[in-house]
């Protein structure tokens, strides 16, 4: 299946491997791939000049402290991107701040989740993101995303 | 060119004007008065200044000084011609009266040509009285001899010749008295004029100077005023129309009170902008203590499941137990961290205050509450329409940490009873939430409401400690005051208001 690969942006060694773990524990096997910052994660989205871009993910999980480019900048360049502009973003952050949370929607992202601290929430809470986003939620293809000229596109 | 100080109306004080306009038109009359005492005090001298009475006087004296004579005279003629003692006698009375006449007449008389009419008087009167003793046989040593007929002949020439002077020095004395009064006349008159010119004078200065004071006061009054206003408005001041009077120093204190008003202010600015810098650092300590110190929580949970998942072939029931206790510690702090941080956030949220409805939230609380905790029954009897113009998202937090509490506190209590009503102190709505359960003992009231701390044990009633201290920075915010009631083991009553009490 295409469509049920995740882009993973966090830096923590120990959140990815906790995110990991809580997808297999709830059952889904999606292909996820990490990024452990926001440069890793444009490349992947975009390429490099030795990389060419990889497939788009069905899911981009952002964290929104990154070293680097923040979770916040790495947003605004999917939204900016025709290529990217329409796949969906879940937030997945520590932050319990207000402003981020506006910040977050005010740049377009799709979802706001914060990371719980009991591993058995984490568990629902992947759960419910994977049968969520991956299963009922549908979303344009990215082909067709790309080959879309109109209003909407950035100028 | 400038006027010496003292000419400068400026340069005098309020009292100062004020006494020179109401002195100025009374000083002429001042004047007046003194000078007219002084004048009645004058006349003490003697009456004889007076030309009028002096005239009179004169008058007396030289009649009198000539009847003498004439009585000298007809006793010397019936001595001659009888030779018997009356008219000798007579004679000599007369003569014997004469000398105190003169000197009378003497006195009297000041003016130099009636002086010299005198000194022509005497003379007379000297021959005569001479004359007189050549009729009566005893003439004064050195008398010319002469005849009878002679005697008598010259005596009545005498009297003549007194006659006529006597009548020419009265007339002599008495245009002098009439020049005098007119004098008078013309110098009272002069001196009313004066008087006249003086008041009219100095009431114009007066008034004058009335108009002056009233002027420069309003003007440099209103221009205080205007300063005033500008220094409220925060512009520097203007200067006031020249003057040295007291709203001068009034307008001096007003620049000396905005220059330490500018000085607090610059502090007031510091102070807040440090304020700023701190309550940003607040910030920025918050932000990763939510970042920061949950990541690590969330690994000490999520790893000790990885633990107990991987190895549970391995692990022995104190191990697994040991996990759960790490788990359950993880989790814990996790709750810790966010109430801190939400307790945090009250302090910067924004206050709304719109009419709310106390009893239906409560009635929603308490509903709620029930729904969670089946296995309880619990009265509650809350006092209906009851309204507060309050934050109502904050009000809820409000009634729900003091009816959660309220329900845990009651959990070891037979018959459990919550009770939310209000009663008007003063202008001011108390709310209050009663329970009959656990209670506390009042000598720790004052640690109700700091965060973290608890006067029960853990083990017997759960939670962390910081649900009294929300609501105390709620009901503050509000303006309010919370305070608490309560015995152990006899139930708590917590009291709060939500706007400020107006000392009485």
């Amino acid at each position: 299946m295409n469509q049920t690969s995740i882009l993973l942006v966090d830096d923590s060694d120990d959140d990815v491997e906790l995110t990991l773990r809580a997808f297999r524990s709830y059952g889904a096997t999606p292909d996820i791939q990490v990024a452990r910052d926001g440069d890793e994660a444009i490349e992947t989205l975009f390429g490099s000049t030795t990389m060419p871009p990889r497939r788009l993910p069905a899911l981009v999980l952002l964290d929104l402290k990154l070293p680097g480019l923040t979770g916040f900048e790495v947003l605004s360049r999917i939204r900016a991107h025709p290529r990217t502009r329409l796949v969906p973003v879940v937030i997945l952050t520590h932050s319990t701040e207000r402003t981020d949370l506006a910040d977050a929607y005010g740049l377009g992202a799709n979802s706001y989740v914060r990371k719980p601290v009991s591993f058995r929430e984490f568990v629902d809470t992947a759960g419910l993101l994977a049968r969520y986003w991956l299963v009922l939620n549908e979303v344009p293809e990215p082909s067709r995303s790309t080959a879309v000229k109109g209003p909407t596109e950035p100028q | 060119m400038r006027l010496p100080r003292f000419l400068r109306w400026s340069a005098y004080g309020l009292r100062t004007k004020g006494l020179i306009v109401v002195g100025l038109p009374v000083l002429p009359l001042a004047v007046f008065w003194l000078v007219s005492v002084l004048a009645v005090l004058g006349q003490q001298q003697p009456a004889a200044t007076n030309t009028e009475a002096r005239s009179l006087v004169v008058q007396a004296s030289l009649a009198r000084v000539f009847s003498d004579l004439l009585d000298a005279d007809a006793g010397a003629r019936n001595f001659l011609l009888t030779g018997s003692g009356p008219g000798y006698r007579r004679y000599e009375s007369a003569l014997g009266r004469l000398a105190p006449d003169l000197s009378a007449l003497d006195n009297a008389v000041i003016d130099l040509e009636l002086r010299a009419s005198l000194m022509t008087l005497q003379d007379i009167v000297y021959d005569e009285i001479g004359v007189l003793g050549r009729m009566t046989g005893s003439p004064p040593a050195g008398f010319p001899a002469m005849g009878e007929v002679a005697v008598l002949n010259r005596s009545s020439a005498n009297l003549d010749r007194l006659r006529d002077l006597s009548a020419a020095m009265q007339a002599r004395q008495a245009a002098l008295a009439e020049t005098q009064g007119l004098q008078n006349y013309r110098r009272r008159l002069a001196y009313f004029f004066a008087f006249l010119v003086a008041s009219f004078v100095c009431a114009a200065a007066g008034v004058m100077a009335a108009l002056m004071l009233a002027n420069g006061v309003s003007r440099r009054a209103s221009s205080l005023a205007k300063n005033a206003d500008r220094l409220a408005h925060g512009l520097p001041p203007e200067p006031l129309p020249v003057g040295e009077d007291e709203i001068g120093l009034v307008d001096a204190r007003l620049r000396e009170a905005a220059r330490l008003l500018g000085r607090r202010e610059v502090e007031l600015r510091e102070r807040t902008s440090q304020l700023e810098t701190a309550n940003r650092e607040l910030e920025a300590f918050s932000y990763s203590v939510s970042h920061d110190l949950r990541a690590p929580l969330r690994a000490i949970d999520g790893f000790s499941d990885a633990i107990e998942t991987d190895c549970a072939a391995e692990l022995n029931d104190g191990g697994r137990d040991s996990l759960r206790r790490i788990r359950a510690a993880a989790k814990r702090m996790g709750t810790l961290i966010d109430e801190l941080l939400s307790l945090g956030r009250l302090g910067r949220t924004e206050l709304m205050r719109e009419v709310v409805d106390v009893s239906a939230a409560a009635s929603s609380i308490a509903a709620d509450l029930s729904r969670n905790h089946p296995d309880r029954q619990v009265n509650v009897t809350i006092a209906s329409k009851l309204t507060v113009k309050a934050d109502p998202e904050l009000l809820k937090i409000v009634l729900h940490n003091l009816l959660d509490n309220a329900w845990k506190y009651t959990g070891k209590t037979p018959k459990p009873r919550v009770e939310v009503g209000a009663l008007m102190n003063g202008c001011v709505e108390v709310f209050h939430v009663r329970d009959n359960g656990a209670g506390f003992d009042m000598a720790h009231a004052h640690r109700l409401f700091g965060p973290f701390q608890r006067l029960h044990p853990e083990r017997d009633f759960e939670g962390i400690g910081i649900g009294l201290a929300t609501v105390q920075r709620i009901v503050r915010r509000h303006g309010g005051r919370i305070w608490a009631e309560g015995a152990v083991g006899s139930g708590a009553t917590f009291y709060f208001t939500l706007e400020p009490e107006k000392a009485a």
